[in-house]
């Protein structure tokens, strides 16, 4: 009785002082995912698809120090017909140039469409909110000192970009870490909804990923901003 | 019996031998781990902290090669003692020499990769420390008071039979070698139980509200800390500017101040994740004193007079980089470099200057207190 009493104590001791893999590899995943935040500049491309066809297509190029950000937004409406928009964020005043229209718009940052074009240019936050609903997630090294990353997530109701993700019956989330700086380079996620006679896809694939960081291209505002109507 | 140059080791001699460099080689490490542990002592032998460093990793190496090379002669002792003291005096030392080897071995290493590890190694080789001195005060007592008759020792049960050789005892030498080798194994289970474990709720919790992990060591080059006095201090700043500024601590308070939550890393080995920082970011001195642009460098100075730090100005204007004040939501207290100090997220703590009262532009770069003194990378960058 004596020696189960001091071996249950050392097991007990032990797993209170050591943590899981998983735990661990979910919060190495998480830092380098919020070390995004410090990166002073870099590209991104963010994509969309349903079924295997793109269907809305971002890519920005943003700097920290002065604040600047371009996004161009591509969502597809028909088999052959898109709209396409850019978007420059400077620090007082938002930018938007409709190019299947060529209308260049201004607007503050107290506009509530401010609110709604935000959130095209901070992708990282949907990703950070998708850890929460970790269920399993597995580190394997893979060649050249990369990490990849894969989580299967529990089911959830969440929204990108305007485009609703409901009735998921799985989901499971990627991410491609280099090491040495850790950085990430690609997330991603694949989604299977439950069937559904209305809609006519069942699998949704969104990705982001991260080019040029540190060292992305500078950003010029078109002349033609400075004849940009004012929304109110 | 041992042979060595023509002269005959019995048995009791080479246990003596085996059982004082085993006790030199832990004084060495104790004392050279107590100059690395506590601030004071660390201070006192400040410039030969490296040493100490290397003294101890040293000790433990050879520490490591002296157990393995002992242990068939331990083994040996222990089948010529049999009474359980004996042998739970033997086990526990063993276990030691396993637990220190094994996280030292570990803390040397010291990989980034898993925090925990590194931070559980790091408990156990404190614990162990801390444990093994009232034993060895406890051994040595002993042996004094048997060696002047101040204690009897239990009479020594003589059977060659094994089924009576530990009758009539509370313990025998059998249990103890199964309780410890038993307990190996169920911390090792422990462990692995553990680490085999699914997400746990709590690691999700922990997502949303960013909890302290791990523990600060707090360093230092002397011996006492600055002492700060809110009416008398002041931040200067010097050197190749073209507007020299001096500022009160309560005129850097009405100064705009960023809050975010970085991990920080010391050089030696040991982290503490998410640490939340309050302070004022570097780059907005810039637009008030104005560097020239000669003043490509940057030096920065504690207010022990002593310890002093170099940056090229462009490192200083990274993301994050602040003059900080509070830690945590409280006030930096003296150990933590009250009531300013530098933190570089992306940089070892050591470039994080401590009791910052100055802040110099100079054209040339110098070296920092431990680039000069033990060759620290200039740059200090984590990666």
């Amino acid at each position: 009785m004596a020696f189960i009493v001091v071996w249950g104590a050392f097991f007990l001791s032990a797993t209170l002082l050591f943590s899981s893999r998983a735990n661990e590899d979910l919060l190495s995943l998480q830092k380098v995912m919020k070390e995004t935040d410090t990166w002073e500049s870099y590209e991104s491309s963010q994509r969309l698809y349903l079924e295997g066809e793109e269907e809305i297509r971002i890519t920005s190029l943003f700097h920290q120090e002065p604040y600047l950000e371009h996004v161009v937004s591509q969502v597809r409406l028909t088999e052959d017909e898109d709209f396409k928009f850019e978007v420059y964020f400077n620090p007082e005043v938002i930018y938007i140039h409709t190019l299947n229209t060529s209308q260049w718009n201004k607007t503050d940052y107290t506009n509530s469409i401010a609110g709604e074009l935000e959130g095209m240019k901070e992708p990282m936050v949907f990703w950070n909110r998708m850890l929460n609903h970790a269920q399993k997630i597995r580190k394997e090294q893979i060649a050249d000192g990369e990490d990849h990353y894969i989580l299967t997530l529990n089911p959830f109701r969440d929204e990108v970009h305007g485009f609703q993700f409901n009735e998921i019956a799985s989901a499971q989330m990627e991410a491609w870490v280099t090491n040495k700086p850790n950085r990430l380079n690609k997330i991603m996620m694949v989604m299977h909804l439950k069937p559904n006679i209305l809609r006519r896809y069942n699998q949704i694939t969104y990705t982001t990923s991260f080019s040029n960081i540190n060292k992305a291209h500078e950003i010029e505002l078109p002349e033609d901003a400075q004849e940009a109507k004012a929304i109110n | 019996m041992a042979k060595k140059a023509g002269y005959k080791f019995n048995k009791k001699q080479i246990f003596v031998f085996v059982h004082i460099v085993h006790g030199v080689l832990i004084l060495i490490m104790l004392l050279s781990g107590l100059f690395l542990y506590v601030p004071e002592l660390r201070t006192f032998l400040s410039s030969f902290r490296a040493e100490f460093v290397n003294l101890h990793s040293a000790a433990g190496i050879v520490y490591m090669i002296f157990l393995l090379f002992a242990l068939p002669t331990i083994i040996q002792y222990g089948r010529l003692h049999r009474r359980w003291q004996k042998t739970f005096h033997l086990c526990l030392q063993l276990l030691f020499g396993l637990g220190w080897v094994s996280s030292g071995i570990y803390l040397w290493i010291s990989p980034n990769t898993y925090l925990s590890i590194r931070q559980a190694a790091l408990f156990i080789h404190d614990i162990l420390s801390a444990t093994i001195v009232p034993w060895v005060f406890a051994h040595i007592g002993l042996w004094y008071a048997r060696k002047y008759k101040k204690t009897k020792r239990i009479p020594k049960l003589i059977s060659t039979d094994s089924a009576e050789r530990d009758r009539g005892m509370m313990i025998s030498r059998r249990d103890v070698l199964l309780m410890f080798f038993g307990s190996v194994v169920a911390f090792i289970a422990g462990g692995l139980y553990q680490w085999y474990q699914p997400l746990s709720e709590e690691i999700m919790k922990a997502l949303q509200a960013a909890k302290t992990r791990g523990y600060f060591r707090i360093y230092s080059i002397r011996r006492e800390n600055p002492i700060f006095e809110r009416e008398s201090w002041f931040l200067n700043i010097d050197g190749l500017v073209d507007n020299p500024s001096s500022f009160s601590f309560d005129e850097l308070m009405n100064w705009e101040a960023v809050t975010f939550t970085s991990d920080f890393h010391c050089v030696t080995g040991w982290s503490v994740r998410e640490v939340k920082w309050k302070g004022i970011l570097f780059r907005d001195f810039m637009d008030y004193v104005m560097p020239t642009s000669e003043g490509r460098y940057v030096k920065m100075y504690s207010a022990d007079q002593l310890y002093s730090e170099t940056y090229e100005l462009s490192q200083l204007l990274e993301s994050n980089v602040i003059l900080a004040y509070e830690l945590e939501g409280k006030p930096l207290i003296e150990d933590q470099g009250a009531p300013l100090r530098l933190f570089h997220p992306n940089m070892f703590g050591y470039k994080s200057i401590k009791w910052l009262n100055r802040i110099e532009f100079v054209k040339d770069r110098g070296l920092g207190y431990w680039e000069e003194k033990e060759s620290y990378d200039i740059n200090g960058y984590l990666n």
